[in-house]
């Protein structure tokens, strides 16, 4: 990368567009390298990170112990209640037998059963958005007031379930009691109170410090 | 110029680092680690920041004065380093066995002064106990065993020899009996 | 319909006898909170006095509170409440185990289940939100948990939270487990399971719990409570070793990350460190549990630390161990405590080093887990191990084996210190091979069928506590009177921590002083360790409050081994933690104007309620000699030592029983008897069961 463009990256207000620019990367979750990650402090090679408007976002599943508090945060915030079922970023489905549910070797899989590793997952944001291609009613788009996080607009949605379906992950969820979907919004508040860092949310300016401090170049 | 810019920034994280982790830090180390040789400035932009990071300074016995930051490290800690710094080692142990023994009250694992932040080494530890055993003036310190070999100090001016011997006890095996 | 908040606000009612499953309001209950209090209400109201634990006509309660599932700290435990059959009367009794199902439960919109009647054939129930089913379970019948759980799983969906027995269960031994996720285990009313033919729960819940607060002010508490509040394991608030942040230590606590100790098996291994309390991402690095478990050797094996949902402490041992695979079981091991500390126990020899040198007693305790886990076998805190001990060491258990029996059992691997004789051990106990495994039953029956004389029940090497036949748990060794008077009230070992965990924080006992005084009138409800003084008042008022803490924590519900939140480990708040908390959670999730005062009166009507119940099982008002009764050991050991001298704890008869009559006074029951009185149970609501008590001639 050019030392022009990195020095005018440091001494600018960071900002998430510029942070992926400088990495070559597009918005859209693709995992940042481990020398980024591990210049923030992560050494986990499982870890990956994720742009949002207020910092990197990093998860590292070998960190996570299945507490769920990322959930309880969620949807305590984002939904006035606390129900699991439709929390943003998912950890509880997973808890007793891995992502891929119970199979016949089910103690060498992962899972509270199996291996003992934890699935945290979080919205990638896509850059082309299963969730948003699927719906029916163009409820699901980007929104730049949210970093240009994929949410859902609640007043077209029509809780028919197509962005659910469509996700390869299952993030989006439509909410039983209200009947509308709900998905990540990129607000970071699962990190904030992550009670061991599996999920982290480094700020920008705290990214900007680490790269100023470690002379970094970027391939 | 570039340098004074992330002067404070830099300072402030220099400081709550090393006083997190157990250090106390000069006025040289920290023109050191901040490549900074203008002394003016530096102490300038520490006395800024002296409320808002609750710096303390201590002396060592030849005037050296250091600096930590209360948010991170305890007055009680800081001082232990700091008498560890003059290698008043033997009436550290001293105080630090006399202090347990009045305030819990407990006698004090010898192994203690083995790990952070007194570090001493089996041959150091093994001076320190045997001059504790020969001068009058720690007279009042005395040695006690748990089952599984552990040895304690403790003082008996504030606990019997066998209150001392029931809580080394206590300490290493009982309590593990109720997990 | 009127939103519920906190409360689901209905409990599920299951007969399997005639399969019918109904569901009732929680009105009627919440004056009992939820989770023990509905337990005890259901077993006064509708359990015969007399019933075996194994009868159609014996109920098993699955009860959650107001505060389950909300994220409050440490809020996913199930109480279990039942008749327990162990016990010499088949007293009631709760087990209690944490994982998701307790939260799990509340989001499929219950508080409770209450089960009745028993199966003609194996079931299992199926709760999917509102849509509850009694299945099949022929194929179930006969694995282990973990297979149990897989194949319900394979049935519901990997989301399932699922509580289930082993064969252990399945066989009505009665040392056994009701296990959910892998390691959270209920003890001793695994076999009531069994007798009903239940064989697990699953449950999916999509709902919510709602709150009358907004989501943030719920949110700003929780970080109140992680940043300025909570401690380690056990709420113990000082680090293991000195820290630059901390201005005290102690070796004894169970903060015991540090500097060069590490989840060590974690992909890459991650340093606990020196992690100061004001921050809510380290939280959960604080208690690395396994070293202090099995050994300096667990933390090279160590993948991470687990837990319940919704709690940061995380204080399971996740280890992967491969030389297990040896011994036939899952390498993947997870465990705390006494769950380890048993089979410890059972290895009456001691362990020793089987593949590497000092592995001693991880791999023995690790096995033992294991296996017990898995069958679904209960450990009567320890005592177990101590029963078995007992009859090797005495020759008994030559004389009532048979000779072929006897030399079929591997002593010879367990005098070798060899692990592999834990599973000989549990295998007998779980299908009841011969009669070595009447170790099954619990430590009255099988003194009573072997007569085990009063070498067993008076050593103080073994500690039974109760002539009921349980141990010791933070008795006399636990705050003298105080620990001791919390051991007698309930009909098994207590399982409460709310004194404990004070007396352990690590804290000088001066600070602990000082807050017992703010708490409960007088620095003197605290002694020094092992340096004790005669009963008096406070320590009545601290026992009573534990207790009453304890059992509410049972019915909100909390985890009472970190709440209440008496001590914070910040120098700014001096220590000090905040013992309105829970009435601060229920206020806000309710929007009901709970006050800590209304709650610990809750507290205190559940616990009367239990114990009134006990005395109308006992059929006597007499508690005071029947019931609250404390082995010779207690009083006799150190014989060179007088109680009340520093260095023992050794107690004094006359004055326990004076404690036992402050302690009745205190709790508004008849002085002499410990029997509730008539404007007690008045006081509390309890009128009915006044009448019901004075009918049976047990009202003092």
């Amino acid at each position: 990368m050019e030392e022009n463009t990195k020095k005018k990256f440091l001494e600018r207000e960071t900002t998430r567009r510029d942070f992926l620019k400088l990495t070559g990367k597009s918005l859209g979750g693709v995992a940042i390298s481990m020398s980024i990650l591990s210049m923030l402090g992560c050494e986990s090679e499982q870890a990956v990170a994720y742009a949002l408007p207020t910092g990197l976002l990093i998860a590292d599943p070998t960190k996570c112990t299945g507490c769920q508090r990322c959930e309880l945060t969620c949807t305590s915030f984002h939904d006035g209640k606390i129900q699991p079922y439709i929390s943003r970023v998912k950890v509880a489905e997973n808890y007793n037998f891995g992502t891929e549910g119970p199979k016949i070797d089910y103690w060498k899989r992962d899972g509270e059963f199996g291996n003992l590793m934890m699935n945290p997952e979080t919205c990638k944001q896509c850059r082309e958005p299963y969730c948003g291609r699927a719906c029916p009613v163009g409820a699901i788009s980007a929104d730049p007031k949210q970093g240009n996080a994929r949410v859902v607009d609640t007043t077209k949605c029509i809780g028919c379930g197509a962005c659910e379906e469509a996700c390869p992950w299952g993030m989006p969820t439509v909410d039983p009691e209200t009947k509308k979907s709900t998905k990540c919004v990129a607000c970071g508040l699962c990190a904030e109170h992550c009670p061991t860092g599996a999920l982290t949310l480094v700020p920008w300016e705290d990214v900007k410090k680490a790269m100023r401090r470690s002379e970094h170049r970027f391939s | 110029m570039e340098k004074d810019q992330y002067l404070i920034e830099d300072l402030t994280d220099l400081l709550l680092e090393s006083s997190s982790t157990g250090k106390l830090t000069t006025l040289d180390e920290i023109l050191i680690a901040l490549e900074n040789d203008d002394q003016a400035i530096v102490e300038s932009a520490i006395e800024s920041l002296q409320e808002e990071l609750d710096l303390k300074t201590l002396k060592d016995k030849n005037g050296q004065v250091y600096y930590y930051s209360g948010k991170e490290m305890t007055d009680k800690y800081a001082n232990i380093l700091i008498r560890i710094q003059d290698k008043d080692m033997l009436r550290l142990v001293a105080s630090t066995v006399r202090e347990e023994s009045r305030r819990y009250p407990r006698p004090t694992y010898v192994n203690l002064f083995t790990i952070p932040p007194y570090n001493l080494t089996e041959e150091e530890l093994r001076d320190i106990l045997l001059e504790l055993s020969d001068e009058e003036e720690f007279n009042d310190l005395k040695f006690t065993e748990s089952s599984n070999g552990v040895s304690f100090l403790y003082s008996q001016t504030h606990l019997s020899a066998g209150y001392a011997s029931y809580l080394a006890e206590w300490q290493e095996v009982g309590q593990y009996e109720i997990p | 319909m009127a939103v519920s908040y906190g409360w689901a606000g209905k409990v599920l009612r299951v007969n399997l006898t005639s399969g019918k499953i109904t569901t009732e309001d929680i009105s009627k209950y919440k004056d009992f909170v939820g989770g023990m209090g509905i337990g005890y209400k259901v077993m006064y109201d509708e359990v015969p006095t007399g019933t075996h634990p194994h009868a159609p006509e014996n109920k098993i309660i699955f009860g959650v509170g107001p505060l389950t599932g909300t994220g409050a700290p440490c809020s996913s435990r199930t109480n279990i409440t039942s008749l327990l059959p162990s016990n010499p009367m088949h007293l009631v009794s709760d087990s209690h185990m944490g994982g998701n199902f307790a939260a799990t439960l509340k989001y499929a919109g219950y508080d409770g289940i209450i089960i009745e009647g028993q199966s003609a054939n194996p079931v299992w129930l199926r709760i999917e939100d509102d849509k509850v089913s009694l299945e099949d379970a022929s194929g179930l019948w006969g694995n282990g948990i973990s297979d149990t759980t897989a194949m319900v799983a394979g049935e519901m969906g990997k989301a399932a939270s699922i509580a289930a027995i082993g064969q252990a269960g399945e066989n009505l031994v009665n040392l056994s487990v009701i296990m959910n996720g892998y390691s959270h285990s209920a003890g001793g009313h695994g076999s009531i399971l069994g007798a009903k033919k239940l064989k697990a729960i699953g449950v999916l819940g999509t709902g919510s719990v709602k709150i009358a607060s907004t989501g943030k002010e719920i949110l700003d508490l929780n970080t109140y409570m992680m940043t300025e509040l909570i401690g380690a394991n056990n709420q113990h608030v000082v680090p293991n070793t000195p820290q630059p942040w901390a201005e005290f230590d102690a070796k004894g606590s169970r903060w015991t990350a540090k500097k060069g100790l590490y989840w060590g098996a974690a992909e890459k291994p991650i340093e606990t460190g020196e992690i100061p309390p004001g921050n809510e991402n380290t939280v959960g690095f604080r208690t690395m549990k396994a070293v202090f478990d099995l050994g300096p050797i667990a933390e090279k094996y160590t993948k991470r630390m687990g837990g319940c949902q919704s709690c940061p402490i995380r204080c399971f041992s996740q280890l992967e161990i491969p030389q297990l695979k040896k011994y036939g079981v899952s390498t993947n091991v997870s465990n705390t405590c006494m769950g380890f500390h048993s089979p410890g126990g059972v290895m009456i020899k001691g362990a020793k080093d089987q593949f590497e040198e000092g592995d001693a007693n991880m791999i023995s305790k690790s096995l033992g887990s294991q296996l017990a886990d898995d069958y679904g076998v209960w450990c009567n805190y320890g005592l177990i191990g101590k029963d078995f001990k007992h009859g090797y060491e005495s020759g008994i258990l030559k004389e009532v084996l048979s000779e072929e029996e006897y030399n079929s059992i591997p002593f010879d691997l367990m005098e070798a210190g060899d692990p592999a004789f834990l599973v000989d051990f549990y295998r007998r106990i779980t299908f009841k091979e011969g009669e070595f495994s009447h170790l099954g039953e619990g430590t009255y029956w099988i003194a009573n069928r072997w007569n085990y004389g009063d070498d067993f029940w008076h050593n103080a090497a073994y500690g039974i506590w109760s002539p009921l036949g349980f141990p010791k748990h933070h008795s006399s060794e636990a705050g003298a009177q105080v620990g001791a008077l919390i051991s007698c009230m309930f009909n098994r070992d207590s399982q409460s921590h709310t004194h404990m965990n004070l007396i352990g924080s690590g804290l000088p006992t001066d600070i602990l002083k000082d807050i017992s005084e703010e708490l409960w009138g007088s620095g003197d409800a605290i002694d020094f360790t092992a340096n004790y003084t005669p009963m008096n008042e406070y320590k009545a008022k601290f026992a009573k409050w534990s207790i009453i803490r304890n059992v509410l924590h049972d019915s909100l519900t909390l985890c009472n081994w970190m709440w209440p939140m008496t001590t914070s480990p910040l120098k700014e708040r001096n220590y000090r933690g905040d013992t309105a908390l829970e009435a601060k959670y229920m206020a806000l999730v309710t929007g009901e104007n709970y006050t800590e005062e209304s709650l610990d009166l809750a507290g205190e009507r559940i616990f009367t309620l239990h114990r009134a119940l006990t005395v109308k099982q006992m059929g006597t008002m007499d508690m005071r000699t029947k019931h609250d009764g404390m082995m010779d050991w207690i009083f006799d050991m150190d014989p060179d030592k007088k109680a009340f001298t520093e260095g023992t704890i050794k107690m004094d008869r006359d004055d326990m029983q004076l404690a036992l009559t402050m302690f009745y006074d205190e709790m508004g029951w008849d002085k002499d008897l410990g029997a509730p009185k008539r404007e007690t149970l008045e006081r509390l609501g309890l009128g009915y069961v006044a009448d019901d008590l004075k009918s049976l001639n047990l009202l003092p």
